[in-house]
């Protein structure tokens, strides 16, 4: 298990573990990308004729993961890397932000969204040489349904059939609207069924992806060779390809600079700030441009837990904390501020009403609390991972001069999300939130995942708003884009009212390769349609070529 | 501790060596520098709290990663911290731990050591033997898992390393026991009547003494570098509190932007482990070449 | 004498492994669901419960843990499953590259220099080795690591900072990445062995044996590599006997600083992690190690010092 996540400034509670990848069944935090270099100084080199077969790229991501069973193991975007690399998703997103069918030849709902029958592509075989069908795919449906950590972003789904060779059925409880989008992530990838049978798939996953696996050895590197028989004609162009795990964004960094790497995914800003300007190397950031939403960071607050239980005393933090200090100081400003769980530039972004710094009304608030409750102290943590404890050092400062006590805990990335899961925190740092499709944070907002201090509860925050569970439904059920966008809108208002959350920055992700690397920007899916090239640093390792 | 269990072997051989007319050690320069550079690191650790210094946690004191100037005298860290605030307050907490893990190993090393020197036999057997068993693990692993087995404290590292101190110090204190045993006036006193505690007590202790200070600050320095290796590995004292070894920890990720965040600390902990490396060496070589002229 | 130094041994090995294993004790609360860390699910719990004998008392869970040991089950990790022994197994090959190359670049120093200095006693030659040796010895790894990553990979750029390949796919990559580590670990024994070097070569040309070789004519570099130098190599094995614990905990660092797949970054990786399964298998096995060369270093040297057979080592 690796040393954890390395963060952008304001750090990230939990990224390896996002359960934000989950939601409606999906797998990575699925927001867009620009598709150009977007850095002056850092224009990919000029690509010339047809990609080069062969050649060997190593490639350093963020973290380690804890194996490769999509039903066993949440995955951040370095998981979902792995997942692409020797598995296939049954969809993709297209450049436009809309579901692709992939390894999926049709995806089809009936009138009212409440059946949805995926289709698969015939005669493609695992790379054990047993068939993806119908039964394969139920296989992989039901391992996801029963599976404790992905389940409950399945549970609208009632009944899954197999329904014809190579077909399955799945029958929801409700319409459900985006349920696609689910299966452009770790919920859409579709193992070899023997493989997860007898749980081989956690250290040695079959897949019918572009590699093969060779080895891994955890927290050193994952090896993937060529798939000879890959079903689409002329792809991978590389032999082989081989992640590093390099949680240390200085070493991450360094490791490009010195040549042991070609590409690096990173999700902290140093990474621009250490590459803007130099030439050798192509910078890739949605910093301008997001396709879907992007992950926010921000600070969450457990609404049951005293203090934290009384909305003054959440609203006065939101007044008594400035984003802007902590983005200047340790992100050097580049990172945009948030005010709510959609990113601004996106159709979902509207103006929140969220609390803007201002101490004079944070002291107010605090005076009146105190002179019923007495003085306000509680404890923050955050994890072990690169500049998280700066920030709530900053934290603690601005909060110590408006007069609360704060304690900072370090805790162990393990444990982290198992905390937030179970009530056993007051304040986190946290990152979570990105999707292509909102209705994924379904089961982080609603009332009906929340459960008291000490059960499960996936929405973390333990806020209980009818007004954001009516929204939520509107946005489940309801196919009409306007009122979806109407929906959310009014979450994200809520938000500002409930204050579960203080919102710091939006996470920005960025990737760095050499410049004898192509095919970064220019993937389709089979027909020729573009497919949006890096979502949330996540790529497709089928379209890369070394020149 | 593997160099306080070298140390025997290098006492025996610098006096040879000295017999042989390589140059002899005295009270040299650098030891007076090195005693004063202890001296002034006492002093600033012990009055931390009296100095007129920027509260060590306190963020943007100044802008972020100034250089040293007059008003920043050691400069400022990513936070805008005081550097020399919390450099000053690590030094507390290495000599805390330096000091009391050595005292811890003194006392109890020192005691344990001196009795099985000086009445051998099946006191010794046993002794040695469990010395043997404790210097049997690496120091920093098993102190390292014991800290993560047991909870990461300031209290259980100084616990720890105290307990890791005892068996080098219990073996150094024996073989130097051993040797003083043997000397004539021990003879003398015994032929006189004395009873065996006095003659341990007011005979053997005095001359081991020395040698033992000698151990003592080469064993400090090793318990510091110990603390500031768990620190680095996040098992000591929790940042924000500072401690030379997290100092350097946290300053790693801004290597390539302000190497000065490293190097500081770093500076402070190789001067002050090269001070009490000094120190002990020349206690040892003077106090050795005079116990020879006897 | 020789079966009495095997039952010490074992003596001391029971001793060390019964240690180790008391650590598990040191948990606080539910050892078996602290094991099984955030994952564990009750099956889980209940399983290692089963196979730690947790229920049973502590006498039969040592027995029965040393017996599952000596048949190299060490249990596995809490989180990726992967079983302790073959963690150890991937990554020991590292390790012990790295703890050789840096003993063969501190004797490649340490011993031209030392018998350098030991010539001339007290010259400027002497004088600049033992400083620099004494200084050295003040540098922890983790700071001279940083200090040889800021100046030859990120001003220089003459070594990666990480990085590594295993040696059969790629020799010459491989050692150029082991440099900047190797040397990190080497600095420490270098020191020591330079120190130890200087002292005994010094101590042992006095001697009046060497005395007479120079009074018959002897080259010098004769009377040094067949009288001087053998004497000198007893006192250099102990100390490197001794010196393996410190060795141990250096390569231990300099893995975690440029990120080599060793057993030291696992064991760091563990600790941080809190895979306790793991970090016990790792100090059980380092301590192991550990006493066992210290025997051989015991044993050995009387057979390099004929001096010493028959008399009983002091200390």
């Amino acid at each position: 298990m690796s040393a954890g996540d390395p963060s952008p400034p304001e750090g990230n509670g939990f990224d390896r573990r996002s359960f934000l990848r989950l939601g409606a069944g999906a797998g990575a935090a699925l927001a867009g990308v620009s598709g150009l270099a977007a850095l002056a100084g850092n224009e990919p080199a000029f690509a010339a004729s047809a990609p080069k077969h062969g050649g060997s790229l190593q490639v350093a991501t963020e973290a380690e993961e804890d194996g490769f069973d999509p039903g066993l193991v949440t995955w951040d975007t370095s998981g979902v890397i792995y997942a692409r690399t020797v598995y296939d998703s049954l969809a993709v997103l297209g450049a436009n932000g809309s579901v692709q069918p992939y390894l999926a030849q049709s995806i089809k709902h009936n009138a009212d969204y409440t059946s949805w029958t995926i289709t698969v592509r015939p005669n493609i075989t695992f790379h054990n040489g047993a068939p993806l069908n119908g039964a394969a795919l139920y296989a992989n449906a039901e391992h996801l349904v029963a599976s404790p950590i992905v389940g409950p972003a399945l549970s609208p789904i009632a009944d899954i059939a197999v329904s014809g060779p190579y077909s399955i059925t799945f029958t929801m409880k409700q319409p459900w609207v985006a349920f696609p989008y689910g299966l452009t992530g770790q919920a859409g990838m579709v193992a070899e069924p023997g493989s997860l049978k007898n749980g081989t798939a956690m250290r040695n996953p079959i897949g019918t992806g572009p590699f093969v696996f060779k080895e891994w050895v955890p927290g050193d590197h994952f090896t993937a060779t060529r798939n000879p028989h890959y079903w689409r004609p002329g792809l991978p162009y590389l032999n082989s390809i081989t992640y590093r795990p390099i949680p240390d964004i200085a070493s991450r960094d360094d490791s490009l600079k010195s040549g042991t790497v070609s590409l690096l995914i990173s999700s902290d800003v140093q990474s621009i700030v250490d590459f803007r300007g130099n030439s050798q190397y192509v910078i890739t950031t949605d910093l301008h441009k997001v396709t879907g939403e992007t992950d926010q960071i921000f600070l969450m607050l457990n609404a049951a837990s005293p203090p934290l239980d009384d909305v003054r005393v959440r609203t006065a933090l939101a007044y008594a904390i400035s984003p802007k200090v902590i983005n200047d100081t340790l992100g050097y400003g580049i990172a945009p501020l948030s005010t709510g769980p959609f990113t601004a530039g996106t159709p979902l972004y509207a103006p929140t009403g969220y609390p803007q710094y201002n101490p004079a009304k944070a002291k107010a608030l605090l005076r009146q609390v105190a002179a019923e409750k007495g003085p306000i102290s509680f404890a923050m943590g955050c994890t072990n991972v690169g500049r998280n404890l700066q920030t709530m050092e900053l934290v603690q400062a601005e909060l110590q001069s408006v007069g609360v006590k704060t304690t900072i805990n370090q805790v162990l990335q393990s444990s982290y999300i198992t905390n937030a899961l179970f009530g056993k925190y007051q304040l986190y740092l946290w990152r979570q939130f990105g999707t292509p499709d909102p209705d994924s944070n379904f089961i982080f907002w609603s009332s009906t995942t929340t459960g008291a201090i000490g059960s499960e509860s996936l929405n973390f925050a333990r806020n209980k708003d009818s007004l954001i569970d009516a929204a939520l439904t509107v946005g489940r059920e309801n196919p009409n884009p306007r009122l979806r966008i109407k929906a959310y809108q009014q979450v994200a208002r809520r938000f500002a009212a409930d204050i579960p959350y203080l919102w710091l920055t939006r996470a920005v992700w960025t990737v760095v390769h050499a410049q004898n690397v192509t095919g970064l920007l220019n993937p389709t899916v089979p027909g020729g349609t573009p497919a949006l090239p890096i979502i949330s640093g996540v790529f497709f390792p089928s379209n890369l070529s070394l020149t | 501790m593997a160099d306080l269990v070298v140390e025997p072997i290098l006492a025996a051989d610098e006096v040879r060596a000295e017999a042989a007319g390589a140059r002899p050690r005295r009270f040299k320069l650098t030891f007076w520098l090195a005693a004063g550079w202890m001296a002034a690191i006492t002093f600033v650790a012990v009055f931390a709290n009296l100095l007129p210094l920027p509260p060590p946690n306190k963020p943007l004191v100044g802008p972020p990663y100034s250089l040293p100037s007059w008003q920043y005298p050691l400069g400022t860290d990513e936070l805008g911290r005081s550097m020399l605030s919390r450099v000053v307050f690590g030094a507390r907490v290495s000599l805390e731990v330096g000091v009391a893990a050595i005292v811890i190993g003194l006392l109890v090393g020192g005691f344990f050591g001196l009795v099985a020197g000086y009445y051998r036999g099946k006191l010794d057997a046993v002794i040695s033997a469990v010395a043997n068993v404790m210097l049997a693990f690496p120091a920093l692993i098993f102190a390292a898992a014991l800290v993560a087995f047991l909870g990461p404290s300031l209290e259980v590292v100084i616990l720890v390393i105290g307990v890791l101190s005892i068996a080098p110090l219990t073996r150094l204190v024996r073989a130097t026991t051993l040797t003083h045993a043997g000397r004539e006036f021990v003879l003398a006193a015994r032929m006189m009547g004395y009873s065996s505690r006095r003659i341990l007590f007011r005979e053997v202790m005095p001359n081991v003494i020395p040698s033992a200070i000698s151990f003592a600050l080469v064993g400090m320095a090793l318990a510091i570098v110990l603390e500031g290796a768990l620190s680095f590995l996040g098992l000591s004292i929790r940042p924000p509190q500072p401690s030379w070894g997290n100092m350097i920890a946290e300053a790693t990720q801004y290597l390539t932007q302000d190497a000065w965040l490293v190097i500081c600390p770093s500076l402070f902990l190789f001067f002050t482990v090269l001070a009490l490396n000094l120190g002990g060496d020349t206690f040892r070589a003077v106090f050795d070449v005079k116990e020879s002229a006897l | 004498m020789i079966l009495r130094r095997l039952g010490q041994l074992v003596g001391v090995l029971l001793v060390v492994t019964f240690v180790s294993y008391l650590l598990l004790n040191f948990l606080p609360g539910n050892t078996a669901a602290v094991i099984a860390g955030p994952y564990g699910t009750k099956a889980s719990i209940a399983h290692i419960s089963a196979q730690l004998h947790l229920n049973d008392p502590l006498p039969v869970r040592y027995f029965d843990w040393l017996r599952q040991l000596l048949q190299g089950n060490l249990g596995q990790s809490a989180f990726t499953h992967q079983p302790v022994g073959q963690a150890l197994a991937q990554r020991l090959p590292c390790t012990l590259e790295l703890i050789l190359l840096s003993q063969l670049i501190a004797l490649a120093v340490a011993v031209p220099l030392g018998i350098a200095a030991a010539l001339r006693p007290g010259g400027w030659l002497d004088n600049v080795a033992s400083t620099t040796a004494f200084g050295l010895l003040s540098m922890p790894a983790y700071v001279l690591g940083y200090v040889l990553v800021i100046i030859f990979a990120v001003n220089l750029h003459l070594f990666p900072a990480t990085g590594y390949v295993p040696f059969n796919q790629a020799p010459l990559t491989n050692l150029h990445d082991m440099v900047l580590p190797s040397i990190t670990l080497a600095v420490g024994s270098l020191a020591v062995y330079l120190r130890v070097l200087r002292a005994e070569m010094i101590a042992t040309l006095s001697e009046d044996y060497i005395t007479m070789a120079v009074a018959k004519g002897m080259p010098t570099w004769r009377i040094l590599t067949r009288h001087a130098l053998r004497p000198s190599t007893i006192a250099l094995v102990t100390v490197a006997a001794l010196n393996v614990g410190a060795l141990f905990v250096g390569a231990f660092l300099a893995e975690y600083i440029f990120q080599l797949p060793g057993v030291g970054s696992l064991f760091i990786q563990s600790i941080e992690s809190k895979d306790y399964l793991v970090i016990q298998g790792i100090v059980v096995v380092v301590a192991v190690a550990y006493v066992v060369l210290n025997f051989l270093a015991d044993v050995a040297q009387p057979l390099i010092d004929p001096r010493l057979r028959g008399v009983r080592r002091l200390g």
